[in-house]
């Protein structure tokens, strides 16, 4: 009797499970499909050569000697990261006091303003770069506007086509992805901890540096892997903004596939790129832990 | 007075959010093809010019067909996958999860690139369809993050309530599940037709002869003259943006009531 | 209990147009284990979050040893708080929980270690210091949560509801244990519930709360004995009330249902026995009286002869002394 009933739990559990997977199956598939496969090809070209016309396919490592050895290309990775992670610091750096007023000072509207932070969102990422473009050019609207005032003569040059002006435009196209992660953990945060930190003798510095900020780093940490990752390979910023000085990894990936042809190496420079960033961003993620860990 | 430091700041914030952006429908009414201050003047040209813009008009057609295709796709795949993995406790759900998030950590580029790779040995034409195909892939995440905390805030009785009552399955979808699914459903197809409607580097790759709405922008900024009416698009674009915004979370907050209302007992 | 160890003077707050504390007044002793108790929206977790500092009074103060606390912060207080949730910190082990409040004296290793172990052993948790808030059961928090209030040897240690959250067995056990722990430590404790059996068995003395206003301050026997007007008597266990005239006496009288007993041949008053609730070594029966609406509540013992049932006549009778004349 009770094998019975066990074997019919058993069953069920599985027919359970059987189901789910059932209704996954047309996702899964399609998601691999699209994204596997393509990667998978991704790699294999990777390891050939562009013979002129034609690919050749005995494998082979001279793409990635190519794109680690050359100074140019790997100069090119550490810029990339370089910039990437000053426009994460800054990213974060200011968004976490904009997400900690709406989780602690806004009672009524905390709707209005997360609506207001992402609106910006929504309108069109190329838009936006290209705003920055005008604001930041020779006769763009801030020397435009800083000569009509009469506070300068001459138009600024450092404002456009370098470093600096795809970190400005970076770090304002992604702030909405920093706020979010960073208000849900704070706003998790049951207030009650706060209130015990107090009693135990905290005063509001104190209680913010060793409850609500380690509480609230998984989502600082979540938002700066969700920044730095894309950032790093970011086309239309240095594109447009970037100049000579400000061009990144992607610009010269880009160049492979469109002008110079060149499938195989473009390949290696994206699979090396992801892998260095993937490294840096496992230790950046394990550091951040280890120093959260030892806030008591 | 502590807290108005922090409120200061907050509004700061949000002008250094805004102010590049609001200067898009500032100078789109500017009389000057020049974008720089002193103003020159008001006008409605710009608009006019965009709108007898052929080109433009298809590209936007496009990205609209395009967008509201990934939409529906993504939307409906997110849905299945969403279902099951709050419904059923599937084997090695969460590393699932994790492999159909995947697509929000690869950069935009190396997604790009490893598609017109595999289509170009695969001998697909380029074409709009590819382009649907590739926004599906960055999509279907978006999806399945809005829709999983929709299914997970949802009370399974209520569908076991109504199997109880005599309702079979069928019917249950329909008349429980499917209502307090569908601000969720929204939700999700508005999220993500504005993320395939703003897509620019995988559509560069993988499109065809066909422009979308980006990628028409894309072309259009190396003509100084032809900014500003670029610039009176990129004015309607944040509107309607706003509007969609709004829009998607009055139904995502109006379908948490609806939902309070289940959960008491309609 | 004469010293005004713990003073609330004229103590008022209002949310809106609703009064939560309305003119509280109360002394508490050194040493002692005192309840604030009363229904939910009563204003005793108001007057406690008051007394901590979460919550600041509009009018009146509050004053430890003399000293007035009402504006200080909550960190700078002699108390502390045992909160209805524990508040354990998710981030740290159980250790580091209770060295929490410590950290600031900067002690040494040694000795911060020897004075957490002590807290540890006082609320029986013994090796438990590795542990972290996920791994513990909801009463070992509890008793995390007590930990971490007393390891600072605050003068007045507060607790909101700390039992709410545990099963029944459990409960009972840690009423026992927690009495015991005060008296060993012989901080005063004042302690909100709204379960009025775990006031009247733990506390030394009670004060009974309702819409914002103190009701009656007494010990546990007196509150029972001698509830001061109709809300004491209804809240604290069971009453019987009588209008006036009913049974002789001019005014609202009031009898507990263990002082009223039942006989088949004579008493004071007749009725008919309407419901019987067997209760293994007593029997709560509904007697239905002539031209009263309510069935009177009566407690009796079961013994060998004593059994009722539905339908049977009996006798009502009390001593003069168990009548309550109450207020109206």
């Amino acid at each position: 009797m009770r094998a019975m009933a066990r074997w019919s739990v058993r069953s069920l559990r599985r027919s359970e499970g059987a189901r789910g997977l059932a209704l996954l199956t047309p996702t899964m598939a399609i998601m691999l499909a699209a994204l596997a496969a393509p990667m998978a090809l991704l790699a294999l070209y990777s390891f050939w050569r562009q013979d002129g016309y034609a690919l050749d396919h005995t494998a082979t490592l001279a793409q990635y000697a190519t794109a680690i050895g050359r100074e140019t290309y790997r100069a090119l990775f550490w810029r990339s990261i370089a910039i990437s992670s000053v426009v994460t610091a800054v990213t974060v750096g200011l968004a976490y006091p904009m997400a900690y007023f709406v989780a602690f000072r806004v009672e009524k509207t905390k709707f209005v303003w997360l609506v207001l932070l992402t609106i910006p969102f929504w309108t069109s990422y190329l838009l936006r770069v290209f705003a920055w473009k005008l604001i930041l050019g020779y006769n763009g609207v801030i020397n435009t506007g800083l000569m009509s005032l009469g506070l300068i003569h001459q138009p600024l040059t450092f404002l456009l086509y370098n470093p600096i002006a795809v970190v400005v435009t970076l770090a304002h196209a992604w702030a909405p992805f920093a706020i979010l992660p960073i208000y849900v953990s704070l706003e998790k945060i049951d207030r009650s901890l706060l209130d015990a930190a107090a009693d135990l003798g905290d005063g509001p510095v104190r209680r913010f540096l060793r409850v609500t900020l380690p509480l609230s780093m998984p989502g600082a940490i979540g938002a700066a892997v969700l920044i730095f990752v894309p950032t790093t390979g970011d086309y239309v910023t240095p594109a447009l903004v970037g100049g000579s000085n400000g061009v990144m990894i992607a610009n010269v990936i880009e160049e492979q596939f469109d002008k110079v042809g060149n499938w195989p190496l473009g390949a290696a420079l994206a699979l090396a790129s992801m892998a260095a960033v993937g490294v840096v961003t496992l230790l950046f993620v394990s550091a951040m832990r280890a120093a959260t860990a030892r806030i008591r | 007075m502590r807290g108005k430091g922090l409120l200061v700041y907050a509004v700061l914030y949000l002008a250094f959010l805004y102010v590049p952006v609001l200067f898009l429908p500032l100078f789109s009414f500017n009389a000057s093809v020049f974008i720089a201050f002193p103003l020159s003047g008001f006008t409605t040209q710009w608009y006019a010019q965009m709108a007898a813009d052929g080109a433009m008009l298809r590209a936007l057609g496009n990205s609209l067909e395009v967008g509201a295709a990934a939409a529906a796709i993504s939307t409906l795949l997110g849905l299945l996958a969403a279902k099951a993995l709050t419904r059923y406790r599937v084997p090695g759900g969460g590393a699932i999860l994790a492999l159909t998030s995947l697509p929000l950590f690869i950069p935009d580029i190396v997604l790009g690139i490893a598609l017109l790779i595999a289509l170009t040995a695969a001998g697909v034409p380029l074409s709009l369809v590819t382009v649907i195909a590739g926004h599906c892939l960055i999509c279907v995440p978006f999806a399945i993050t809005v829709l999983i905390s929709r299914f997970e805030g949802f009370d399974k009785s209520l569908e076991e309530a109504s199997l109880d009552l005599g309702e079979n399955g069928w019917i249950t979808f329909w008349r429980v599940t499917f209502p307090l699914a569908l601000p969720g459903i929204v939700s999700s197809l508005l999220l993500t037709f504005v993320v395939s409607f703003d897509e620019f580097l995988i559509a560069y790759f993988l499109a065809g002869d066909d422009a979308t709405l980006p990628i028409y922008i894309w072309g259009q900024l190396r003509f100084p003259y032809k900014l500003p009416s670029v610039l009176a698009l990129g004015a309607l674009i944040l509107v309607a943006s706003a509007v969609l915004v709004v829009l998607a979370e009055w139904v995502r907050s109006h379908g948490l009531k609806a939902r309070r209302h289940a959960m008491v007992g309609a | 209990m004469s010293d005004d160890f713990l003073r609330i003077d004229h103590v008022s707050k209002h949310f809106g147009v609703v009064s939560a504390v309305d003119d509280a007044v109360l002394s508490i002793a050194r040493g002692e284990f005192f309840a604030l108790l009363g229904p939910s929206g009563c204003g005793k977790t108001t007057l406690l979050r008051m007394i901590a500092g979460f919550e600041h009074p509009e009018t009146g103060d509050i004053f430890v040893e003399g000293q007035r606390i009402t504006d200080l912060p909550p960190n700078l207080r002699p108390s502390n708080m045992v909160f209805q949730s524990y508040a354990i910190f998710p981030h740290l082990d159980v250790f580091d929980n209770i060295a929490y409040g410590l950290r600031k004296a900067r002690l040494a290793k040694t000795e911060l270690a020897r004075r957490v172990d002590e807290a540890l052993a006082m609320v029986r948790l013994e090796g438990f210091g590795g542990r972290t808030s996920d791994q513990l059961s909801g009463g070992q928090r509890q008793r995390v949560a007590l930990a971490r209030a007393l390891v600072k040897r605050p003068k007045v240690l507060l607790l909101d509801e700390p039992l709410g959250a545990l099963d029944k067995r459990l409960r009972e056990a840690m009423q026992i244990e927690l009495r015991q722990l005060q008296k060993s430590v012989g901080i005063t404790f004042v302690f909100v519930t709204h379960d009025q059996e775990e006031a009247l068995s733990m506390s030394d003395r009670i004060a009974v709360m309702s819409g914002g206003r103190i009701l009656q301050v007494a010990s546990p026997r007196e509150l029972y004995e001698r509830p001061n007007c109709r809300e004491v008597a209804d809240f604290i266990g069971e009453m019987n009330f009588f209008a006036a005239g009913e049974i002789g006496v001019a005014g609202l009288a009031a009898i507990r249902p263990e002082k009223i007993s039942l006989s088949r041949d004579s008493g004071r008053m007749r009725g008919a026995i309407a419901s019987v609730a067997y209760l293994g070594e007593r029997s709560h029966y509904g007697v239905a009286v002539a031209e009263r609406a309510e069935p009177i509540a009566v407690a009796a013992q079961n013994t060998a002869r004593n059994g009722f049932a539905v339908g049977d006549t009996v006798w009502l009778s009390w001593d003069a002394e168990s009548v309550v004349v109450l207020p109206d």
